[in-house]
């Protein structure tokens, strides 16, 4: 008689442990950062495109984020908007519009910088998506990953935390330089891999708008 | 090989591994035979109880089929009795009636036979002949002509009194022919009838009290009714599949689409939750219509049963009503979400006047909205037939494996029994040099050893 109470209990115990890893939130935070710098300006239109794409394919009660990495970037101020959707998939559905109109408002307006800081952008998108308490936490950076900061915001030695985030770095451009030696430019993404890598991230390099959405989806 | 040969090494290795082989011979023997003829023993035996035990699930089988057989024949010759008694009423109103009629139509020509009797003509005639004798006196032919003339008038007066007998009675006629083919076709439906009850009762009886249950078991089939129920079903699931794909994007509405259930999206495990209430529901329904006898709802009685059935229906019409709402709602998500799409993709959007209406599509969607729980309900009715005959099924599956392999085993024995003797065979050959010599020394042995008289 005990030993059935026993094997009932551990039943039941063994149940509810399953249901627990049985039920997952699949919301995702995603943190988009354009590189608004003199060299990537030109990209912002097909950035802005793909990122449009991005959010429309975003699920109800997901967060987004968009800001751009300028001169200074750990700033109020490069936040384009922040929107977290809501969990009817119909309102989310208007939400998204809202969202699209937004960004080809910035893509309309913003000025090229003249300096990148790469790392105080990512800060930046580790400290909101921190923030944010969806399951998958991304940072998608639109950028040729070129850092070059300003004598006055020299974020170099900026210490990353980015420890359960992704980063998907998309659309990453070649510069001139770049084409007379290829190896400039895989040795930047790896310079940036390991980078985030140390920082306790997840490292993804998206070649291509289907590259970034099979990543995320 | 021929420097092997010619090798003495060889010969004396070959001699020396021969005369080894001699002297270990018994002991080799004993190993040989306890691993191949144990083996196959062992394995014999082994096919021996698989055997026995394929036999006791197959007479399992057959006593659980023989049981449902006359649990299925019971329930015929209720239905059967039900059905006479049923019939004896509204038979016996159309006999009552039929000889009612026979009877009017018997006093009616008893009538007709008395008039008809009753007819004298030659009084009759005679009678007038001597009236217009007694009349006229004279011999003229005006007299004969009015006798006759008066005969002619008594004659159509006869007949014309009989007239309306015969006409009744032809009238008779046709009513009668009726109400006879009625009372043979009666007849004959009573002896169709009774002849199907006989054969079941036959049959019923068989199971109950035949002691070769397998032979009762053998009568039933099983797959084919099986296999009935199994496409009946999955022409039933298959609407149902494709209503769960057109209920899934509504149902993220109610319960959002944030969360995953053992990686499904939760819309998608609410519309599966859904589909299975009305499955239940649809089960509950047939159940307490009598349609199926899964035997749930045997306590409740009639009245209760009545009671579930209304329950039942009222929550598959819910059910209706919801999944045509959920239709509805199905189209117009669709369209704002392609819209966002589009927006998103940078497509240019215009957005046309009248749509948003009710459309033919809509219309569609929302009738096999509505009809998928009714569906689900009849599919319930072969669900009993499906799962009573997987069991038999399966239960035949698995006596049919273990006689499969009870064969494999025993076929495994002889084999290992026929390697051994084999290689007891081959050893002996190797060593046929020595053994011959022993066997010679025993019979110059035993031809020298002096015989002993009794």
């Amino acid at each position: 008689m005990v030993r059935q109470v026993f094997v009932q209990v551990a039943v039941i115990l063994v149940l509810l442990t399953g249901c627990g890893g049985l039920i997952q939130s699949n919301s995702k935070a995603v943190f988009v950062l354009f590189d608004a710098s003199g060299t990537y300006a030109n990209n912002m239109g097909d950035a802005v495109r793909t990122s449009r794409v991005l959010a429309g394919r975003l699920s109800p009660n997901d967060w987004v984020g968009f800001a751009q990495i300028s001169s200074c970037s750990f700033t109020d101020d490069s936040i384009v908007l922040r929107r977290k959707f809501s969990g009817v998939p119909s309102q989310a559905s208007l939400e998204q519009q809202r969202v699209f109109e937004e960004l080809n408002g910035y893509r309309d307006s913003f000025s090229a910088t003249a300096y990148t800081d790469i790392r105080g952008a990512l800060r930046f998108a580790a400290s909101e998506l921190q923030a944010s308490d969806q399951a998958q936490h991304y940072i998608i950076v639109f950028s040729d990953l070129i850092e070059d900061v300003a004598p006055s915001c020299d974020t170099r030695d900026l210490q990353l935390d980015l420890t359960g985030v992704t980063i998907v770095a998309t659309a990453v451009t070649k510069t001139a330089q770049d084409s007379s030696n290829p190896e400039l430019y895989f040795e930047r993404l790896d310079s940036w891999k390991r980078a985030v890598e140390d920082a306790g991230g997840t490292w993804v390099h998206a070649q291509s708008p289907d590259q970034l959405l099979a990543v995320m989806f | 090989m021929g420097e092997l040969f010619s090798d003495w090494r060889f010969w004396v290795g070959a001699v020396a591994a021969i005369t080894l082989m001699y002297i270990a011979r018994p002991y080799l023997h004993r190993l040989l035979r306890g691993t191949f003829f144990g083996t196959a023993y062992f394995l014999n035996r082994l096919a021996n109880w698989v055997a026995l035990a394929s036999q006791r699930v197959y007479e399992e089988y057959a006593k659980k089929v023989a049981a449902h057989l006359t649990e299925e024949y019971d329930d015929r010759m209720r239905l059967h009795e039900l059905k006479l008694e049923r019939r004896a009423r509204r038979e016996d109103e159309h006999l009552m009636k039929a000889i009612d009629a026979l009877e009017v139509s018997t006093q009616r020509f008893e009538g007709a036979t008395d008039v008809l009797t009753d007819i004298n003509i030659n009084k009759e005639t005679e009678q007038a002949v001597r009236r217009t004798f007694q009349q006229e006196r004279s011999d003229s032919p005006a007299k004969t002509s009015k006798a006759v003339a008066e005969v002619k008038r008594v004659v159509t007066g006869q007949i014309q009194a009989v007239r309306p007998e015969i006409t009744g009675i032809k009238k008779e006629i046709k009513p009668l022919g009726e109400n006879i083919s009625r009372l043979r076709e009666t007849a004959r439906d009573f002896s169709r009838h009774a002849e199907q009850i006989n054969k079941d009762f036959e049959a019923y009886e068989a199971s109950v009290y035949e002691d070769d249950r397998k032979k009762i078991a053998q009568q039933q089939s099983i797959l084919i009714p099986w296999l009935m129920s199994l496409v009946v079903m999955l022409i039933a699931l298959g609407g149902v599949f494709l209503n769960f794909f057109l209920i899934e994007r509504p149902m993220a509405e109610i319960v959002g689409n944030d969360l995953q259930i053992a990686g499904l999206p939760l819309p998608r495990v609410a519309a599966f939750v859904v589909i299975l209430l009305e499955a239940v529901a649809g089960i509950f329904f047939v159940e307490a219509a009598g349609l199926t006898s899964l035997g749930w709802l045997d306590r409740v009685g009639t009245r209760g049963k009545r009671i579930m059935m209304a329950v039942a229906g009222a929550f598959l019409l819910a059910f209706s009503l919801f999944e045509a709402f959920l239709a509805l709602q199905r189209e117009s998500l669709i369209a704002l979400d392609q819209m966002t799409q589009a927006l998103a993709s940078g497509e240019e959007v215009i957005e046309e006047e009248g749509e948003g209406g009710v459309n033919l599509t809509m219309i569609s969607q929302m009738m096999l909205g509505f009809m998928i729980p009714w569906l689900l309900a009849v599919a319930a009715i072969p669900l009993e037939i499906f799962v009573r005959n997987l069991v038999f099924l399966l239960r035949l599956m698995v006596h049919q494996i273990l006689m499969m392999a009870s064969y494999f085993l025993r076929a495994l024995s002889t084999a290992l029994k026929t390697a051994g003797l084999f290689l007891l065979r081959l050893y002996d050959l190797i060593i046929f040099l020595p053994l011959a010599i022993e066997n010679m020394v025993m019979s110059l042995r035993k031809s020298q050893t002096p015989k002993r008289t009794v």
